[in-house]
């Protein structure tokens, strides 16, 4: 009888204990391999909040800073840039397409994002997703709003409804554009990106509810209807950034450089990609605590694979002492308990993989919906080869312990053992 | 013309230079920190690099004695080699075109051409700014060397990494900011003389 095949029937003789070893390896693996896939997830997501767009611009600011309040919407703007700089820079012949961005409106606590339909068609997320509308369309009309798919979902809209716009961003603030209120027309698909918590109107609609205001409030007795506003010149005087898409890749530093040392105006082009990852390498801190948690995982599922392992061959010290009894090397017994232990191990880490991908097939949608969550499935890479190669070589370490162990102790011992 | 327009233009003119004079502008310069920025469109790759002269040549003026003209000579032909400084993936069959070195504040400046590069990019434009930014600057105590690779490329979908030989090459330089254009996006980091190797994403 071959070694391998005593290998097997032995485990099968003892197939309760061996099932349920191999499960707990297989959980561990399983547990190990979905934090790095989360981890490399959420970097992944993030990483890819925006593309597609060559630079942005906005006033002169820090790379982060003008990517925060630009894509994230997070804190405000220093300043914005002029409406002049703006069609300076849009007129540019490298310039293939150029989105302004409008802020310092809010809607129940949503930003407003003053934009062109434009934005809906070059906004790209995740390597080259575009936007997508769930319901309704583009902006058209003066008083068309369109609002990402939080907004919509926590606020309950939908195409048809109709909203009013808050002056400032602060939360109720009591200044409210309402005498001029908006209409949804469309409702973006979910992308799991700061686009789902905006609320979309056009660049001259952020011109049009302000023309009767001055200085921060309504002023006194002044109240333009909105069917005049539609008569009124309606051109912008600043907007506070803009994502600028080029003809041709080789001109972005140089077109970078351009804006960065325009003389009218002092003017900061960021590359977007290269800001989300100085941007990530501030909030990476999560990432590493990811990182510490999943090597907590390999710690412990090593040390499981061990400890089940050496737990279920001590019982064997009698059968080991039979074997040996029989004739069987030293050597015979350290391969046979290797070999199972290694089968152990092997099985494990399988079923781990298994229940890794019956986990991502069942979860990736819910988590790309409900947490704009994106987990790629595909092949184990080479660093999770390295961990189940490591988890395997642990398993028939493990079964060497025993086999040395039994090596040891006479035969007597295992012979007169009373239990 | 009449005279009694000469003088609000001339007027004109002189607040202009003085404005102009107004504004300040200062770049940041560290020792042993350089950028490397590459950009790759279709089959052809643009690199460049902008490292403090002290990086690559141990000091930042115009050379004085003859050792320090040898080094120069020495950094100018170990930067004609970006095939060994930034190694580009054997897979992707890059062909090294056009080079350019310059000197900044330390004076000199190299051309290189290659019968195989393509010409008629405007970016040669921008290079030959950058070339009189340096000389500007001429009386600065800080200057940078920057070089200029042009790459034509069979399979630039291969190009995933750079293997940085450049700090075997230049012991003081520590650091090298990375950013990389390509179709893929746009990736950034660092590396320095522990980790010579940036994938791109």
């Amino acid at each position: 009888m071959s070694l391998f095949r005593l290998a097997l029937l032995s485990l099968w003789n003892r197939r309760l204990t061996a099932i349920l070893t191999i499960l707990g390896i297989a959980l561990s693996v399983t547990l190990f391999l979905s934090v790095e896939k989360l981890r490399n997830g959420a970097r992944e997501s993030f990483a890819n909040t925006i593309s597609g767009t060559d630079l942005i611009v906005g006033a002169r600011a820090g790379d982060v800073q003008l990517l925060l309040y630009s894509v994230f919407r997070i804190g405000d703007a220093t300043n914005n840039i002029t409406w002049e700089s703006y069609q300076e820079i849009a007129e540019r012949d490298e310039v293939d397409w150029i989105v302004p961005i409008s802020l310092g409106d809010s809607h129940r606590g949503y930003r407003v994002v003053g934009t062109t339909s434009g934005f809906f068609d070059h906004y790209r997320y995740r390597r080259d997703t575009s936007l997508r509308f769930e319901a309704g369309t583009t902006l058209d009309d003066l008083f068309d709003t369109v609002v990402g798919a939080d907004v919509a979902a926590a606020l309950g809209y939908s195409v048809g409804d109709s909203i009013i716009v808050s002056h400032g961003t602060g939360r109720g603030s009591g200044s409210e554009h309402d005498d001029k209120p908006f209409r949804v027309t469309g409702i973006l698909a979910k992308t799991g990106t700061p686009v789902d918590r905006a609320v979309y109107v056009g660049l001259e609609a952020i011109e049009a509810i302000h023309v009767d205001w001055q200085g921060g409030g309504r002023v006194e007795g002044l109240r333009i209807p909105a069917e005049r506003v539609r008569n009124m010149n309606l051109t912008p005087k600043t907007v506070t950034a803009a994502l600028v898409g080029l003809k041709s890749r080789i001109t972005t530093f140089r077109f970078q450089r351009f804006v960065n040392e325009y003389e009218a105006e002092p003017m900061t082009a960021i590359l977007p990609g290269v800001a989300l990852s100085n941007l990530w390498s501030l909030v990476g801190v999560a990432e590493r605590a990811l990182s510490a948690v999943s090597l907590m995982v390999i710690v412990t599922a090593l040390l499981g694979v061990v400890t089940t392992l050496l737990a279920s061959l001590e019982e064997r010290r009698r059968e080991m002492a039979i074997l040996r009894a029989n004739g069987a090397s030293p050597r015979t017994i350290s391969v046979l308990l290797a070999a199972e232990s290694g089968l152990i191990a092997l099985a494990g880490a399988i079923l781990g993989l298994a229940f890794l991908y019956v986990l991502l097939f069942t979860l990736q949608p819910v988590l790309d919906s409900r947490f704009g969550l994106y987990l790629k499935i595909d092949a184990p890479d080479l660093r999770d080869c390295a961990i189940l190669g490591i988890i395997i070589l642990a398993g028939i370490a493990a079964g060497l312990i025993p086999a040395w162990r039994a090596y040891r102790r006479s035969l007597a011992d295992g012979m007169s053992i009373r239990s | 013309m009449k005279p009694a327009i000469w003088l609000p233009m001339a007027l004109l003119a002189f607040t202009g230079a003085a404005i102009a004079e107004e504004k300040r502008h200062a770049d940041a310069h560290e020792h042993g920190h350089g950028t490397f920025r590459m950009i790759i469109e279709d089959d052809h790759a643009v690199m460049e690099i902008e490292v403090p002269a002290a990086d690559i040549l141990g000091f930042e003026h115009a050379p004085s004695t003859a050792d320090q003209r040898d080094a120069m000579a020495e950094a100018a032909a170990t930067l004609s080699r970006p095939d060994i400084l930034f190694a580009t993936p054997e897979s992707a069959g890059c062909a090294i075109g056009q080079i350019e070195i310059g000197f900044g504040a330390t004076g000199g400046h190299r051309h290189e051409h290659d019968g195989h590069a393509d010409e008629d990019d405007h970016d040669d434009e921008k290079h030959d700014d950058h070339a009189h930014d340096d000389h500007d600057k001429e009386e600065d105590t800080h200057s940078e060397v920057t070089a200029f690779y042009r790459l034509a490329c069979e399979k630039p979908e291969a190009l995933d990494q750079i293997e940085f030989g450049y700090f075997k090459a230049f012991p003081a330089a520590e650091e090298l900011e990375v950013v990389i254009l390509s179709a893929a996006g746009q990736s950034a980091g660092e590396v320095g003389p522990d980790e010579t190797v940036f994938e791109i994403e």
